[in-house]
Formats: structure tokens, sequence, C-alpha cells
């Protein structure tokens, strides 16, 4: 029972991963949170099942590239018109202000989408393979193939090449990087419509699982936000480790401890995280001090 | 015509509060009002955490849940009076407020947004959950409400005025405290940390006060909320429920108290005003927070601070006529030395005051400081000189406890070293930065109050204070600049008034980090006599500094660093020709050249340096 519960937490945990490393990739460029991570999956989540799936009628891999463009797109011009203007401002404001772009979205898909939630029947159908000690459905295996091949990409496009430095350079000193030639304003819009992508990824894989709602997002945003802490704050690696050990933890303190408190168990192991190890089990050098 | 519009304008919010009320409107209308009052004393707490000490807060609705919830069990479980109900769940929620700010002091930024988010959803999963102590989903019912016959007929009517007074009293209250000295501390914290610590600020004490003002704001706020329409829901206190009293503090303006007041009335009533829009209005005020953040940060805060007027900022001193020149320290100069003839010549160099033990440091494989030891003597002008990189800036940081360094620094017999930073500023040391750190939102007056340091004996008090900071501001010729915020200015003043605000506390110690820095060639000669006079005044400066030529015609010894080691410690000609020195600087054998050639090397050196880094 217990190998049944870490492989379904394995799951979710790689869901917390893909967000997670949406966080990362935000930080090492532009130095701050983007606590709209959650709305942003939320919203991907709508564009795909409403739009792409039942409007347009596209086959599932149609639907998720349309979608994932899509939302790459708004990323790309979010970050234009407002994440790129929050770098010089104080956390506080930066943070104040992304939350109140993650209410705008989060409306804007009620608005758009209606308020009552969507069911989503996934086209691999809900078959469960059975593995011998713990069984999967074809979904749950379907997330963590995704996030294996985008941590392959991870390792084929060494964290140390010429990109990773430009982001880092980037998020250091955006008016020096300019002054070397490094295109900012592309890299910014870049790497937001990338960890856009990754939310979308994360909705899209959501969706069969549970009804698309406008609350979806809220908490596994918050979730990855954890594990990104966990992990070590802007650190890569950190945000898979850190996303797939908060879901397996979760699953198992739900199931040993408490199912109630099961959303309260994510935030708890926080908490200890930041008094024991507030740097995160994969520290990285540019990370924010707590 | 200001002082006109003022009364006015508040002949007119007066009107608009009893209208509503001597009128007769309906009670549905009167509850809305009296949920605005309710909501505006919650966001006053957020207000102070987080506007006013920069301590990010995301969960302000979980404590007005703490503060309803236990308000609700004393009266229905204890049987106790709603006073002594209200008061018993402000100190539980004011310990809850206490805790966060313990926590906050080990945790900053995203991490307490974070934390405090998930502190909110915790609180909602336990209510929810908890259906013995709180009733679970459904919440607690039949509470009793409180009534105070003969304001009207329903609760809603009985309560309208009290809660608005309340409201307005609690504001008046927390604007005194913003600008009292406590309130300037949690603002220093806020604009800069280090920077308050190292002058005296005791941020763990301002943040725990912080935290505790939020939280005693929210008790109270959910406290009236049970007393008013007599029943808790979990529902009532849900992270959205907080992101909106954050959208209070920020549509009024981010450190402004009185405009969290409008804020938290334009996000409770716009809804009811636009309820055939209320499909658009949370997309409308999510894009508002974006804009208002961008834009326009001010927010209502703009007109809110004018309606307060000097109730807010306190009384101002007189504009000073601008001066011709663009900084000028000859009066100040002139003033110091006829002082400086008129007194007795500076105290004799007499014992030693800080004794700097084996003091070592490092930084990742570099070695800023190695075993170094020298004294600095009572009532000597001691230069601390170097090449780049020598440890002179970490030197200071350990002397003024902002770095943790090995060995021992001793003040009079108080060890110094690793302790926080205000208590060696209670010892008596004070210091400037090597890039000015002011706190850009306040004045230049408060900057310098915020410095101040009491000295037994000596009169205390809020005007006390003023009048010496006023003093210190003169002293350094930049008093007329004591309303001016102190972002605005340039760098020359701006190093002026953190010179100010290191001598405003009469230190013993005053560790000067290249004060010289960003003044004009005429001023640096100035300021040295301005430093003389401070000497003569009791005080015994540890400075450093790259020219020279001020070193030498300033200081009465000298103490010399190389890559982290002390190499030379004397009078300063004697430093100036010793082998080791000219090799630091040079980086050439001793006598290759004659000592003439070196000693003007070592000047051009300086002045390039200076050049390079002023």
């Amino acid at each position: 029972m217990l190998g049944q519960v870490i492989a379904s937490g394995l799951a979710m945990g790689c869901i917390y991963a893909l967000v997670a490393l949406g966080y990362a990739y935000v930080w090492n460029t532009m130095a701050i949170v983007n606590f709209a991570a959650g709305e942003f999956l939320t919203f991907a989540a709508y564009v795909f099942v409403a739009t792409c799936t039942t409007s347009l009628g596209l086959p599932f891999w149609q639907a998720l590239l349309l979608t994932a463009a899509a939302m790459a797109a708004l990323g790309a011009l979010f970050s234009r018109l407002v994440f790129a203007r929050l770098q010089r401002q104080r956390a506080l404001v930066a943070i104040i202000a992304t939350v109140g772009f993650g209410i705008f979205l989060k409306e804007m898909a009620r608005i758009i989408y209606g308020p009552e939630p969507l069911l989503y029947v996934s086209p691999f159908g809900d078959d469960m393979l059975d593995f011998g000690g713990f069984r999967l459905s074809v979904q749950q295996l379907l997330i963590m193939v995704v996030v294996v091949v985008i941590m392959a990409a991870q390792y084929f496009v060494p964290r140390y090449s010429m990109i990773g430095k430009i982001m880092r350079a980037t998020a250091l000193d955006r008016e020096t990087a300019a002054l070397m030639g490094i295109p900012v304003n592309a890299v910014l819009a870049g790497t937001f419509a990338f960890s856009a992508v990754l939310a979308a990824l994360a909705g899209i894989l959501l969706a069969p699982l549970f009804y698309v709602t406008t609350e979806m997002g809220t908490l596994v945003g918050l979730k990855g936000f954890v594990a990104m802490i966990i992990g070590g704050f802007g650190s890569v690696p950190g945000a898979i480790v850190g996303g797939v050990l908060l879901g397996v933890i979760e699953n198992v303190g739900a199931f040993t401890i408490s199912s109630t408190y099961k959303d309260a168990i994510a935030f708890t192991i926080l908490l200890v995280f930041l008094v024991v190890r507030p740097e995160g089990l994969i520290p990285e050098r540019s990370a924010d001090r707590a | 015509m200001t002082s006109f519009l003022r009364p006015v304008a508040w002949l007119l919010i007066a009107t608009a509060i009893v209208a509503p009320i001597a009128m007769g409107m309906n009670t549905y209308y009167l509850h809305i009002l009296n949920l605005a009052w309710i909501f505006a004393i919650a966001a006053l707490g957020l207000s102070v955490a987080t506007g006013v000490a920069g301590q990010i807060v995301l969960g302000q609705a979980a404590l007005v849940g703490i503060g309803a919830y236990a308000t609700a069990l004393l009266m229905m479980r204890l049987s106790l009076p709603w006073w002594l109900a209200l008061m018993l769940a402000m100190m539980l929620t004011g310990a809850v407020g206490a805790a966060l700010g313990l926590i906050s002091t080990r945790i900053k930024g995203h991490y307490l947004a974070i934390v405090t988010l998930a502190l909110n959803e915790i609180f909602r999963i336990v209510a929810v959950n908890e259906e013995a102590l709180t009733g679970g989903p459904m919440g607690l019912r039949n509470i009793p409400t409180l009534s105070i016959p003969g304001l009207g007929e329903t609760v809603t009517q009985q309560l309208y005025l009290p809660l608005a007074g309340l409201m307005f009293a609690s504001y008046a209250l927390m604007i005194l405290f913003h600008r009292s000295a406590l309130g300037r501390e949690l603002r220093a914290v806020r604009d800069d940390e280090m920077a308050a610590e190292a002058m005296g600020v005791n941020s763990v004490r301002a943040k725990t006060i912080a935290f505790m003002i939020c939280s005693l704001w929210a008790a109270l706020s959910g406290g009236l909320y049970v007393l008013l329409v007599g029943f808790v829901a979990p529902t009532n206190f849900t992270i959205a429920e907080s992101i909106k009293m954050m959208l209070m503090v920020v549509l009024g303006g981010l450190g402004s108290v009185p405009g969290t007041m409008l804020g938290a009335i334009v996000v409770t009533i716009l809804p009811e005003a636009l309820r055939d829009l209320q499909t658009y209005y949370m997309a409308a005020f999510g894009a508002a927070v974006v804009v208002i953040m961008l834009l326009w940060p001010k927010g209502l805060g703009v007109f809110a601070d004018w309606l307060w007027g000097s109730f807010l900022t306190g009384r101002r001193e007189p504009e000073m006529p601008a001066l011709a020149g663009p900084l000028s320290l000859a009066a100040a100069a002139a003033a110091a030395s006829s002082a400086l003839a008129a007194g007795s010549a500076a105290p004799d160099p007499s014992g030693s005051l800080m004794r700097v033990r084996k003091v070592s440091r490092s930084f990742g494989g570099v070695r800023a400081l190695n075993d170094v030891s020298f004294d600095v003597m009572r009532g000597e002008i001691l230069g601390l000189i170097g090449p780049n990189g020598s440890g002179k800036s970490t030197m200071i940081n350990a002397c003024s406890g902002v770095v943790v360094v090995d060995g021992s620094i001793e003040l009079e017999s108080h060890p110094l070293q690793n302790r926080p930073a205000w208590e060696a500023h209670a010892h008596g040391v004070a210091r400037i930065f090597q890039n000015v750190r002011l706190w850009e939102s306040m004045t230049v007056l408060e900057n310098v109050m915020v410095a101040w340091r009491r000295i037994p004996g000596q009169p205390g008090g809020e005007a006390a204070i003023r009048e010496a900071s006023l003093a210190a501001l003169e002293q350094m010729g930049v008093r007329h600049l004591a309303m001016r915020q102190a972002g605005d200015l340039s760098f020359g003043q701006s190093r002026l008034v953190e010179m100010a605000r290191a001598i405003v506390g009469r230190p013993k110690v005053l560790l000067l980090d290249e004060p010289a820095a960003g003044l004009r060639g005429g001023l640096v000669l100035e300021l040295s006599t301005i430093l003389q006079r401070l000497r003569a005044q009791g005080m015994t400066i540890l400075v450093v500094e790259h020219r020279i030529k001020l070193v030498t015609s300033m200081c009465d010894r000298v103490v010399v660093l190389n890559l982290g080691d002390l190499i030379a410690d004397g009078a300063p000609a004697t430093v100036m020709e010793s082998p080791a020195v000219i090799e630091a600087y040079l980086g050439e054998r001793a006598g290759e050249a004659s000592d003439e050639t070196r000693a003007r090397r070592i000047r051009r050196r300086s002045v390039d340096h200076v050049a390079a880094h002023g």
C-alpha cells in the first residue's frame, strides 16, 4: 500500500517540480518571484480544455502545442508589460503586483469560461497499469514521462552554457548586461514564456485528474513555491528534487497522519525547512537569503 | 488656501459619515458601511506591519479570524462579558503576532510572504476540520451581539456611530505612532535594515512590535465583526480576504497610514456600488493593483496625507532659504574653528579606549583580516589606510557589529565583537557607510532623530531629540535640508547628513568610512576642521581615507593594513616613510627610488584612486 502511496505522490511531485522549475527560471533572470504562477496554470488548463479541445475539437497533441504557444505568447507579453518593470522595485512591491496579476488572470478565466467546473476526460483512458508493487494510471505515467523529458533537456542544455550565463547576468544587473550586448528584453520575455509553458504543461497534465476550476492552480502554485524553497531558492536541479520530494512526503503524510490535513503538511514541511535548512537541499549561490 | 480647504474637507467627511444614520439609510447599506469601518481597522494593522515596517504579511485574514473565533468562543463557552472576551482575544492574537515577529527576524521577503500565506491556509484547514471547537465549515452561530439601546433599533444602527468613531480613533492613534520614535525606527528598518541596526535600532524588537500591532488590530476587527453579525465561518477568513486587505493598503499608497483608511472604504464599498458589474469587479481590481504598483505608487495616500496635514508629519521647521552655492561647509567650518579657538585645545590622547585584538575574518578563500591588533586611544583621530582590498571596510564593519569576526574588540571593557550592531551603538560606536545608506523615504531630520542615543544625565523626550538632531545637522552645515526627503539629496549632501546622523548620539567612537568621498576639494579641508571640533567635543575618531594629504594633516596616528595584515602603526609622517608601507602601495622594494619621489608617488596614487573611485 505504501508503494502505491509513494507512486501517486511521485506523480503529483512531478507537477510541483514543473511549477517550481518555472519559479527558478524567472528568479534566475528577473530576481522576482512570480506569485501568479498558479494562475498561469489555471488559465492554461482552461485554454486547453475549453478552447482547444472542446471548441476547436483538436486532438490531444495539437491542443497541447497550441495551448503551450498561447501561454508562451501571454507570458512574453506580460513579461514586457509588467514584470520587466518590477525588477527595480523592492521585493514587497513585486510580490504584491504579481499577486494582483494572479487575481486578474484567475478572474479572467472565470469571466471567459464561466464559473462551472469543467470535466476533461483523458484521451489515454483511465486504465491502471500494474507494476507489481503499485499501480499507476496512464495519466500519472504521462506526467512522469513529461517531467523526465524536461529534466533530460535540462541536462543537455548545461547549466553553465552561454544561455545560463546570459540569464544570470541579466538578473544581476540588467543595465550592464545590456551594455555587454545581451538582448535583455528578449531574454526576459523568453524566460518568462518558458516558465509559462511549464505552468501550462502542469495545467494540461492536471486537467484529467481534477475538475478544471478557477481555484485549481492556487494551491499547486503555492506548493510549487514551497518545493523551490525546499530544493534551494533559484536552483534548477533543486526545483525538481524539491518538487518530487514534496509530492511524496505530502502523500505519505496524508496517508499515515491525516488526510484532512494533507494541504497543511506541505506548509509544515516548509516551516521545518526554513528553520533547519533555509538554503534548501541544493543551494544556489545567487539565492534570496532568508 | 489649503488652510481653508482642509477644514471644509473634514466637514464634508463628517457629514458623509453622519448622514446615512441621520437620514435613516436602509439597514443593508448601513451594514456595508459598518463592514467598511471594521475592515479599515484590520487593514490598519497590516498598514503598520507591511506599509510602515516593510514586513510582508499575506495572512492578515487568519489573524482577524483568530480574534473573531476567540471572541466568539470566550463569550459562548465561558460566558464572559463581551468586553472581557474581546480583550482576551486581542491578547491571544497579540501573542500569535509576537511569535510571527520572532519568525520574521529569521525569514524575510519572499519567504515571509509564503509563510504568512501558508499560515492563512493552515488556519482555514484547522477551522474547517476541528468541528468540535470551531463548528466546522458552518462556523459558529447565535453568538450574542452587542447592543447599545438608544442609538437605534437594530444592532446595525446601534453600532454604526461607535464603529466609525472607533475606526477614526484607531487611525489617529496609529498616525501618532507613525511619527513617534518607535514609528521612525520601524520605517528605518523598512528602508535599510543594516543601517538601522548600526544606528541603534533593535530590529528584533522593532519587528516584533510591528507584528504585535498588526495582530492586535486584526483581533479587534475580528471581535467587532462577531459582535456586529453574531456568527463566524471559515469562508470569512480565506487567503482571498487577506489579499483584499493587502489591496486596501496598496490602494492607500503603501506606507501611508491615512491612505489605508481610504483604501479600505473604497475596497469595501465599491463592489456594492458596482453590483451590476460584479463579474468584472475582481478582475478590474487585480489589474488595478498592478497598475497602481507600477504607475501610481502613492495611491490614495496623496489625498489622505494632505487631509491629516501636520497631525501626520508633526511640527515642521520653517523652510530655510536655499543657499547660494551648491553645498557649502564654510559656515560650519568657521563655527567649528572659532569654537576650537575659544575652547581648550584637543584633549591629549590618554589611555586606550578601544582594543582590537587578533581580529580575523575570511570571505570564502580570501582572508580580509588576519590577526589584526591595535588600540584606539581616547581622544585621538586615528587614520586607517591601505590599498584597495586591504580590509579597511571589514575592520569598520567588525567594530560596528555588522560582520562576524574571530578575535576580540573591546570598548572600555564592553566586548563588541559578534554582538548585534545596535548594542555597539548603545555603547557609543557610531559610523558612516562607504556607500551612503540613508533611509530614503524619511526626512533628513527624521534620519538623524532615529540615531539619537540616550546618555545618562542628558534630557530625553521628543523635543530634546529634535533639538539635538537639528544641532547635529547645523554642525555638519546641512540644517537647511532638515525637512527634505533623504532620497532627494545629492551624494555629497547625503554624506554630510550621514555624518550628522552618526554624531547626534554623542558617540565615544566615530567610525568614518571615506567621509570625504563625494566632496569637492575645498570641502575636504573644511571637513577636516569639523572633525577636529568633534574630537574636541570628546569623540574619538577612526577614519578610513584615501587622500594622504587629508590623513597627514588630520590624523594623530595612522594604522596601515595590507591584504588583511597590519603592516604599520605610528605617526603619519613616520608611517609614510616605512618601507613596508611604500611597498604595499607601490609594489616595489624599498631603496630603489629616493624617499622624496616615493612619498610623492604615494600621494599621486591616492589622488588617482580618488579620481577613479570617488
